[in-house]
């Protein structure tokens, strides 16, 4: 009985991982779910799925470091093909995260490492990593 | 010239549902056709980034495919189509309308104006040493107050060389430069409103020339307050605001949107006339608003009483 030290969704101090939710509930390919696992208030991280696996990114467009999406889990482009940041028009690559059109062109989005364990989606990251607020 | 300011802006977009939702929730009317209507009959109007009655995009969807000027009189058209054909050319359609692309390559079109006379109700304040404005017994908030975007106000655009946009709207449109971010941009005031600008240029590298944001002018910063605390509570993404803007004194408060540009609330703007002289001022944080705040949600004092027994 070691291989959780926490139940799913309740970190305890001193965790290196951070959960963000049961494999199920992340949409499918085409739509994304923005995440608030530091509980700042904002969604700071993004997952979405591709055909081959699951990408979570920092909600902070490389231009000006602002948050990518115009309402709540809308990161991106009608054809759900596409990351676009919504505050200035940069379209970033849904499988890598680099921006190909916009002010930031040529710089990429933080692409965070994740683990996924007993049917759920955790980052590689601790809760009180800067990376999440 | 008598250009009175931005009539509709068309939009060529990949997600025509979301956009058409949310001009709705940001307090537009939906007229039909993907034209979405202030009180005045100014608009936005939303298009497929492929129909063909769009003119060619200046960029990936979604983006800004024409920007409709309203004009005040025929005469107006023609003679912004004899200047105008001095060195572009110049299309003529429906009703005298003129059709030309600015020195960015932003498509413009000139027509007689849409906008409509309506009234709509002020602020009314009570100021201390002033006579009061709401007289004993009116109320100034109610639950149901509705708040609807009145006019479209103005466009900002990312131009990437800023002095030569300025010159072709200020030496053949007639626009006036009202103030200036030095080394960033003008604000511009066409002969046809009093309104502090109508148009606002940034400079930028020419990959991202756009559209930065439009906005409609509400009835007075408590209104920009409620609809935009409103529309945080629909799921929005605020980009900036709300605050108070120090050139133009109006009120904003800036949110994310699928039409690839921020969309702005906006209200209370200065008015001015030809003897104004342009202030110059350096840009940044401090010289373009006179405060800033992040909205919250709403809380109340309650709960059990704090240790120590104040109160």
């Amino acid at each position: 009985m070691a291989a959780l030290s926490h139940t799913p969704g309740a970190p305890a101090p001193g965790d290196t991982r951070t959960p963000l939710c049961a494999l199920d509930a992340l949409p499918p390919v085409g739509q994304a779910r923005g995440f608030d696992p530091a509980k700042s208030g904002r969604d700071t991280v993004f997952a979405l799925r591709r055909s081959d696996g699951i990408r979570v990114y920092r909600n902070h467009c490389p231009h000006q470091g602002v948050p990518l999406e115009y309402r709540k889990d809308r990161f991106l482009s009608g054809d759900g093909q596409r990351i676009l940041c919504y505050a200035h028009g940069a379209h970033f690559e849904a499988d890598t995260g680099l921006c190909t059109d916009g002010p930031c062109r040529g710089m990429s989005l933080a692409s965070l490492p994740l683990v996924i364990e007993d049917g759920w989606l955790y980052l590689a990251v601790a809760p009180d990593s800067p990376l999440l607020r | 010239m008598n250009i009175i300011g931005p009539d509709a802006l068309v939009f060529g977009v990949d997600d025509v549902d979301a956009c058409s939702q949310y001009l709705t929730d940001y307090g537009l009317k939906p007229a039909g056709d993907g034209r979405f209507e202030a009180l005045d009959g100014t608009c936005v109007i939303i298009r497929a980034a492929d129909d063909p009655r769009l003119p060619p995009a200046i960029g990936p969807a979604p983006s800004i495919r024409e920007i409709v000027y309203g004009v005040g009189d025929a005469a107006t058209l023609e003679a912004i189509a004899a200047e105008l054909s001095k060195d572009r050319e110049v299309r003529r359609g429906e009703g005298g309308s003129v059709h030309a692309d600015d020195d960015s390559g932003f498509h413009l079109s000139f027509a007689l104006t849409i906008r409509r006379p309506y009234t709509a109700p002020a602020d009314l304040t009570n100021a201390p040493g002033h006579p009061p404005q709401r007289g004993p017994n009116l109320l100034g908030i109610d639950w149901d107050m509705k708040v609807e975007p009145r006019t479209l106000s103005h466009v900002v655009l990312f131009v990437p060389n800023m002095e030569q946009a300025q010159a072709f709207y200020v030496n053949r449109l007639g626009f006036r430069l009202t103030d200036k971010f030095i080394g960033v941009g003008p604000f511009l005031r066409p002969a046809g409103t009093e309104d502090h600008h109508t148009l606002f240029l940034i400079q930028t590298p020419p990959f991202m020339k756009g559209v930065e944001h439009f906005t409609f002018h509400l009835g007075s910063g408590t209104e920009v307050l409620h609809a935009g605390t409103q529309f945080e509570a629909k799921g929005y993404t605020t980009f900036w605001g709300p605050g108070r803007h120090y050139f133009g004194s109006n009120w904003f408060w800036y949110f994310n949107s699928p039409l690839g540009c921020h969309v702005e609330y906006d209200a209370d703007m200065d008015l001015h006339d030809d003897t104004w002289e342009a202030r110059h001022r350096p840009p940044g944080a401090d010289n373009s608003q006179l405060f800033l705040f992040t909205a919250r949600e709403k809380w109340f004092p309650s709960g059990p009483p704090p240790k120590g027994g104040a109160h």
